[in-house]
């Protein structure tokens, strides 16, 4: 059996309608009308020890949602959880005490008292024995230089400090699994490096388990082996990063800096198999499919309308791969 | 018995937490207390005002009215310092903060009463104890196991009715936007519990007893003590006490379980 069994899960919210009417609004407020949000459809996918795995997709996808119920603090409508054969919401208490759960957007900290008062009252609600947290709290505080954070309130620290904080009080218990909402949301390229890497080591050291959900791509590329992009509550894809990446990069990348850009004027850069990714007034970005076109051609018709002053060449990163697969879901659904 | 030692040794925990914070904030701390002690007071002054013109209130001196309230900002201040939070619940619900108490190995009640601790209003505790002292002296009340073992028996209860009371209330955010409203509304309902309750009319008399049963916060208490009431009040504390207690842990089950966190 897996760690991780999702099962046909679905999670439906009522929502009220809101009208714009006054007359309908007032007579709403004795009987509301609602309708039926369905934030996850049929979710199915088992994850295996040691395993970490980026969950992607928009906003409103569902992300957050399958996430809080593998965690055990939503109830799904039908379909099953099973973590390490635990009902997550049914025995939320024993399931707990295995897993860790750290929101991007909300401290698990106490606000106004020293990191270290948080994490002895930790100590006592995971019941960690005392060796155990000093080492970990050692080994952590290495990793990520705590030390001098720790007598400090929590309110008082910047936001990498704070997510750092945060992220160690997940572990300290030694959970099996980690969930990861949004780990490194508004954080600076110095505090994600130190995070990722901490987070790389736990998953190789001590073989923990990782969900992560990110919409930092760098987050997922160089944490996870594994992505599964979810949209409009449904799973898109499911499967090994590196296979992700070879199936999808027949398409390469090839950007320009020029002094001066024609085509934002004339229109169109017409050639086949080309297509345009973005451009502005100092830089041209394309699209090509390595079978149907050639980037010296590519580069020959550039350089007769500008003067080209840099060029690169890149083979498409997860994030431009995952767009173009929305995009397609986007006509079909359409 | 090993989860009892838990819960305990977790109950200790917060309470470490509570004083560190309160030492986070001395000017807060300053502020809360006098607050505390005014909002008793308030009201106290003027029944007493009223009481010393006209001589006593439905059938209580002065004296008698003093060891009432004095009983009823007892049960406040502790409620205020052990059990302020369940006042709490809408901004846990509403702000989806819920979800991180959630994902921790222990019950969700003992988390959301341990979240916030006010020793501060232990303070107020102190002086209306003493005014307590004061009020049973006038009336005649001698020291005597009998009366420590009440007034066990009284704190223990009055408590869980008060608390019980606004729990349940609190609760309705679990299913309304502004259950606070509804909450604030009971517990300016409750201001009545600090008069002699046997000088309203009937209905309210009723309500006070049977459906809020404020009544024995503080009236039936100090009734029992004063000699107004009878042997009944020693079992209707607990009973009262129960049958709140139930109620509130239904409607925390329930509304616990309808918990549907935020859309982030």
């Amino acid at each position: 059996m897996s760690q991780v069994e999702v099962r046909q899960l679905v999670k439906e919210y009522k929502r009220r309608k809101n009208s714009q009417k006054l007359g309908h609004a007032l007579r709403s407020m004795f009987a509301p009308d609602y309708e039926v949000l369905r934030a996850v459809d049929s979710v199915d996918f088992s994850i295996e020890e040691g395993e970490a795995v980026g969950y992607v997709g928009p906003n409103g996808s569902g992300k957050s949602t399958t996430i809080k119920m593998l965690c055990g603090i939503l109830k799904p409508t039908s379909g099953s959880v099973k973590i390490n054969g635990l009902d997550p919401f049914k025995d939320r208490v024993r399931n707990s005490r295995r897993i860790g759960a750290v929101f991007g957007n909300r401290s698990i900290l106490w606000w106004d008292v020293p990191v270290i008062e948080s994490y002895r009252l930790f100590q006592k609600l995971y019941e960690i024995p005392e060796h155990r947290f000093q080492e970990n709290l050692e080994k952590f505080t290495e990793i990520m230089g705590l030390a001098p954070l720790l007598s400090i309130p929590e309110r008082q620290l910047s936001l990498g400090q704070k997510m750092r904080c945060n992220i160690a009080a997940a572990f300290l218990h030694d959970p099996k699994i980690v969930f990861l909402d949004e780990p490194t949301i508004g954080l600076d390229a110095e505090s994600k490096a130190g995070i990722r890497e901490f987070i790389r080591r736990m998953n190789v050291e001590e073989k923990t388990t990782f969900i992560v959900t990110s919409h930092d791509f760098q987050d997922i590329e160089s944490l996870c082996q594994r992505i599964v992009l979810i949209n409009h509550g449904k799973v898109l894809l499911d499967d090994k990063m590196q296979k992700v990446k070879l199936d999808f990069n027949r398409k390469k990348q090839i950007q320009f800096e020029v002094d001066e850009n024609p085509w934002l004027e004339k229109g169109e850069f017409a050639m086949e198999g080309v297509q345009v990714f973005n451009m502005t007034n100092h830089s041209l970005c394309f699209e090509y499919d390595a079978d149907a076109a050639d980037s010296l051609r590519i580069i020959e018709a550039v350089s007769k309308g500008c003067e080209i002053q840099d060029i690169t060449i890149s083979g498409r990163d997860i994030e431009s791969i995952i767009r173009e697969i929305l995009k397609e879901e986007a006509e079909n659904f359409s | 018995m090993k989860r009892l030692a838990y819960y305990l040794r977790l109950w200790m925990g917060y309470q470490r937490m509570g004083v560190v914070e309160m030492t986070q904030y001395p000017a807060d701390t300053v502020i809360l207390v006098i607050s505390l002690i005014l909002r008793e007071a308030a009201g106290f002054i003027g029944v007493l005002a009223i009481a010393y013109a006209a001589g006593g209130l439905g059938g209580w001196d002065v004296y008698e009215i003093c060891l009432m309230f004095s009983m009823c900002a007892l049960i406040e201040s502790l409620s205020q310092t052990f059990f302020d939070n369940v006042w709490g619940i809408s901004h846990l619900v509403h702000e989806g903060r819920l979800d991180v108490l959630l994902v921790r190995p222990a019950p969700l009640f003992l988390q959301v009463l341990g979240d916030v601790t006010h020793y501060p209003a232990l303070i107020s505790m102190v002086i209306y104890g003493g005014v307590m002292v004061y009020a049973m002296a006038h009336v005649g009340i001698g020291l005597s196991a009998g009366l420590l073992l009440f007034l066990a028996e009284y704190l223990i209860c009055g408590i869980v009715v008060n608390t019980g009371i606004y729990t349940i209330f609190n609760c309705l955010n679990f299913w309304i936007i502004q259950g606070e409203d509804v909450a604030v509304l009971v517990q300016t309902c409750r201001e009545f519990a600090k008069y002699p309750i046997g000088a309203f009319p009937g209905v309210i008399r009723t309500i006070f007893t049977y459906v809020l049963p404020f009544g024995f916060v503080a009236y039936y208490p100090a009734a029992y003590l004063t000699g107004k009431a009878g042997n009944w009040v020693l079992a209707g504390l607990p009973l009262s006490a129960a049958a709140v207690f139930a109620v509130a842990a239904v409607f925390w089950q329930m509304g616990s379980r309808t918990y549907d966190s935020t859309g982030t």
